[in-house]
């Protein structure tokens, strides 16, 4: 069937569909050309502005700004968390609080050898805001204690189970740390 | 593997100088004694009295010889012309109390007394009168508790170091350790019941309880935890009327009656 259609075209037709085809191919590609310089510049200010922003969208591992954000998200966790466990009302064991603005120095002793401080004595408290405060991991006892606030000995302390009196004329604090299965 | 002993051993060997370098490693009574004749600043005729008290209290076990000398030392830092007689008469009364063959007890509580006041001090030495008194007091208080103890079998004879007896919930062992844990702390129980602001010399519960507390947490230092069914006997044999005269006597020498 095709030899039969190829047999029925003269010369001078298939001359001129050539060049037709040729003549529409040329045209197509003088019109990719034409937008090939106006595509290259596309391209080229569109990868300029690309990295004007490379170095805050970049890969993390690799950028300075990645590598700022994790930094300042690790302080602030550090910070929180170091707040967190140093809160005087939120630690574990035994807290001993002092409230003073005005002081100087506050200390606390006790008539038990603690955490590495011979029996009274002056244990320094931190301080915070004007609280002064410590807390201390203390085994199940009865505690008598008291602070030393600028030197000056001082225990009526709101937070003791009661007062007794003391050999010079001033009184002790007592704290009774009981067993956490007898508190419940 | 030979790494690894290797290791092991030379961390034995630091441990080991760790613990020889301690200020209380090897202390003993002789130590004591070569303080008190070489150092402490007291007449020399009281000081072959005072050496053989403690020598003999600390053998017995009544006290440690690194506390004694922590004693010493604290009160030698603090003598001086003025209270001289304060301190010689505070020290022998204590190597008094431990001595066996004098009153064999123990004197921890008067120890832990005199760190007290001496850590209030302003000036060193201030206390040393308060301190020698408050001694005296307290050597009575420890002399009164430990009868009521021996009525209950509590006790050990200055010659003996150990000894079981018998009670209807079966056999307590007894040694110089747990008798001394349990005569200072009903004496702590005591003196700490008669400094309450609040307290009563008539509330022999409230007396009761303290020395039952204090039994079963001590909180003195040397202090023994002391077997339930010793805790039990006390509970059971004492009632707080026993205490009762004992307190009054304490307030008394403290000069308040009420």
């Amino acid at each position: 069937m095709r030899e039969e259609y190829s047999k029925e075209l003269h010369d001078d037709e298939v001359g001129k569909l050539l060049r037709e085809g040729l003549s529409q191919a040329v045209a197509r590609e003088e019109e990719r050309l034409s937008r090939l310089e106006i595509n290259v510049m596309r391209e080229l200010e569109r990868r300029r502005s690309r990295r004007r922003f490379d170095w805050l969208l970049g890969t993390p591992g690799l950028r300075p700004a990645w590598a700022l954000a994790a930094a300042a998200a690790l302080f602030v966790l550090g910070f929180l968390v170091g707040n967190w466990t140093s809160n005087p009302l939120s630690a574990q064991g035994v807290e001993f609080v002092v409230f003073n603005p005005e002081a100087k120095e506050v200390t606390l002793a006790i008539d038990y050898p603690v955490e590495g401080y011979k029996e009274w004595q002056d244990i320094p408290l931190k301080r915070r805001n004007g609280l002064w405060y410590i807390n201390l991991k203390l085994p199940p006892r009865t505690y008598e204690y008291g602070f030393k606030i600028d030197g000056q000995w001082w225990a009526y302390d709101p937070a003791a189970d009661y007062l007794v009196r003391s050999v010079n004329n001033t009184v002790n604090a007592v704290r009774e740390v009981k067993n956490v299965s007898d508190q419940t | 593997m030979i790494h690894q002993r290797s290791a092991m051993n030379v961390t034995l060997v630091l441990v080991l100088l760790l613990l020889l370098s301690s200020p209380a490693a090897g202390q003993t009574a002789q130590d004591v004694c070569t303080y008190i004749e070489g150092t402490l600043n007291i007449s020399t005729g009281l000081k072959s009295t005072l050496c053989q008290d403690f020598q003999a209290g600390i053998a017995r076990g009544h006290l440690q010889a690194s506390r004694a000398l922590q004693l010493l030392q604290e009160v030698n830092d603090r003598i001086n012309p003025s209270n001289q007689a304060s301190a010689e008469n505070m020290l022998t009364t204590i190597g008094s109390i431990i001595n066996p063959a004098k009153s064999d007890l123990p004197a921890e509580l008067l120890i832990r007394r005199v760190f007290e006041l001496f850590s209030r001090e302003q000036v060193k030495g201030e206390f040393m009168n308060t301190a020698a008194q408050e001694v005296i007091v307290l050597s009575r208080l420890i002399r009164s508790v430990a009868p009521v103890y021996r009525s209950l079998g509590i006790y050990l004879e200055p010659n003996v170091s150990m000894k079981v007896i018998q009670t209807d919930a079966g056999e307590i062992e007894l040694n110089v350790s747990r008798v001394d844990t349990v005569i200072t702390a009903t004496a702590v129980a005591l003196d700490r019941f008669e400094r309450k602001l609040d307290r009563k010399l008539d509330d022999v519960a409230g007396m009761k309880s303290e020395v039952m507390r204090e039994l079963r947490a001590p909180s003195f230092v040397g202090a023994e935890a002391l077997p339930a069914l010793l805790i039990q006997y006390i509970e059971a044999h004492t009632t707080g009327n026993e205490w009762a005269p004992i307190v009054r006597q304490l307030a008394a020498d403290r000069g308040r009656t009420s």
